[in-house]
């Protein structure tokens, strides 16, 4: 036997000679008005990475009409074998999640009430706020004289959904301005 | 396949109890499909004080994508080819459209020289739709009808020489198989599977699990797993080439299909249901989608009396 791709297609091909419902006498209208009737949806497969830690584990996406419908742990792959941690498993939601706050809100000094601003204010009052913070505040040396260029009075709180590239990016951005507080959850 | 927890009945019934519509067809082929199960159980014994075996698995020539059956001359096989005929041709003598042809399927396969049912045997596992067409053509059959017929009788035969194997799926060990046709016959799969998780459930960190994908092959019976990235007849790989149909609410069924070879294989997700199917029933079960297939102008891995509209 000579097994080659072809000779396998061939194999498929060669069962299309068998006979059909049809041809068995079957009446398959009802089927047919059946099937026509019913609500598909599809979507496509994605082979993607976890962003969460160092672990990498490997997640089969779904994405329907451009949107991510589905994510799951890839069984095919040999460290998570189709497994996710809590995080990986909620990973759907760095995306579609509803309670994500999908424009700024800002609560002034005393105030209880959250306020909708745009995003050009709300940077320019980090900037403006972080800016003078740090220039208040920055430590260039420490009570023995030793250079140190810290920042203490600013803490860092990310979000357990910061994946690794944000993560990479916020911490590189604070340890420029001499910030050492900092924590998020981006570990397993 | 994983231990079915219904059997073929139960899980005809719970397929009509979600779509009466399959019902006329789901009833009419129960017998046979139960009826082949039987016949391969009764060939075992039969095969093995024949001392006809399944050949050794050979790691190496998986690797290179020759199944067991390759180069196995079904020589040994006529009688128990006949046995099975014997069991089942009474089944099909009911089927109206086969009526005409029950004198020449009886000669063939009851009467008929030894030589002649293995040479259809090996021309299955070849593959050769030429060479099954002029066995049914010199024995005065529509090559339709033999193979119609065959893909039950042969059925029988395999699935007893896959199930007197010593070792269970020695090809899913170390990922050793890695075609998307039978590691046995070499057919291509009439359904496939999701598992469902092994991982431990006291470990409170790990979400999630299973989904690995299973193919089953209708001609033999037997089970292999496959990668779910993969297209298992273009065999191209990666992201944006499998692509899922399904009904919205179904129970866990959809068909997987390449977007490069538009080749599709139904698919159950055995996490999404309680209950583990029979498969060889599940499959024309999944009727209903293979019609929404066609009308997608997808083409199925292996076509079957119910897939060809």
């Amino acid at each position: 036997m000579n097994c080659n791709r072809r000779d396998f297609l061939k194999l498929a091909g060669a069962s299309a000679v068998c006979l059909t419902l049809g041809q068995l006498g079957f009446n398959l209208d009802e089927a047919f008005a059946y099937a026509g009737k019913l609500k598909i949806e599809g979507a496509k497969e994605f082979i993607s990475i976890c962003p969460f830690c160092a672990v990498c584990c490997q997640v089969i996406a779904y994405v329907k009409d451009g949107r991510l419908v589905s994510v799951e742990g890839d069984p095919d792959f040999p460290v998570n074998q189709g497994s996710l941690c809590a995080k990986g498993a909620g990973l759907m939601g760095m995306y579609t999640g509803k309670p994500r706050l999908m424009k700024p809100l800002y609560r002034a000094p005393y105030s209880d009430k959250w306020e909708e601003k745009d995003w050009d204010w709300t940077l320019d009052q980090i900037a403006r706020r972080i800016k003078d913070d740090r220039d208040k505040n920055f430590v260039a040396r420490n009570a023995d004289g030793k250079t140190v260029n810290r920042l203490e009075n600013i803490f860092m709180m990310g979000t357990s959904h910061a994946s690794n590239e944000e993560c990479a990016l916020m911490h590189q951005a604070l340890r420029s301005l001499g910030i050492v507080y900092m924590d998020h959850q981006a570990r397993t | 396949m994983p231990s079915p927890s219904l059997d073929i009945d139960q899980t005809i019934s719970a397929i009509i109890r979600r779509r009466p519509v399959l019902e006329p067809v789901l009833k009419s082929f129960a017998p046979l499909l139960k009826a082949r199960d039987e016949a391969a159980s009764g060939l075992v014994p039969v095969l093995g004080a024949a001392s006809v075996r399944l050949p050794k698995f050979d790691r190496q020539k998986a690797r290179a994508g020759i199944p067991l059956l390759a180069d196995f001359p079904g020589r040994g096989l006529g009688e128990a080819i006949r046995m099975a005929a014997e069991k089942l041709l009474p089944l099909f003598a009911e089927q109206a459209a086969l009526q005409p042809h029950l004198a020449a399927l009886e000669k063939f396969f009851l009467a008929a020289a030894e030589d002649d049912r293995e040479a259809l045997l090996e021309a299955m596992l070849v593959g050769s739709a030429e060479s099954q067409a002029k066995i049914a053509e010199k024995n005065g059959l529509p090559p339709a009808v033999l193979n119609y017929v065959a893909e039950f009788v042969i059925s029988a035969v395999l699935r007893a020489l896959a199930a007197a194997t010593d070792e269970a799926n020695p090809w899913d060990e170390e990922a050793a198989w890695r075609q998307g046709y039978c590691p046995v016959c070499g057919s291509f799969p009439s359904i496939a599977w999701l598992d469902r998780p092994k991982a431990d459930k006291k470990n409170a960190f790990l979400a999630g699990g299973g989904g690995k994908k299973h193919y089953h092959c209708q001609l033999c019976g037997s089970n292999w797993a496959f990668r779910r990235s993969a297209c298992p007849a273009c065999e191209k790989e990666g992201s944006e080439t499998m692509e899922i149909l399904r009904e919205t609410d179904s129970h866990g069924e959809r068909i997987d299909w390449c977007a490069h070879c538009r080749t599709y294989c139904p698919t159950i997700d055995l996490r999404e249901v309680f209950d583990t199917p029979n498969m060889d029933a599940m499959a024309p079960g999944m009727m209903h989608l293979d019609i929404v297939a066609s009308r997608n102008r997808l083409q199925p891995l292996k076509y079957s009396f119910w897939n060809m509209f």
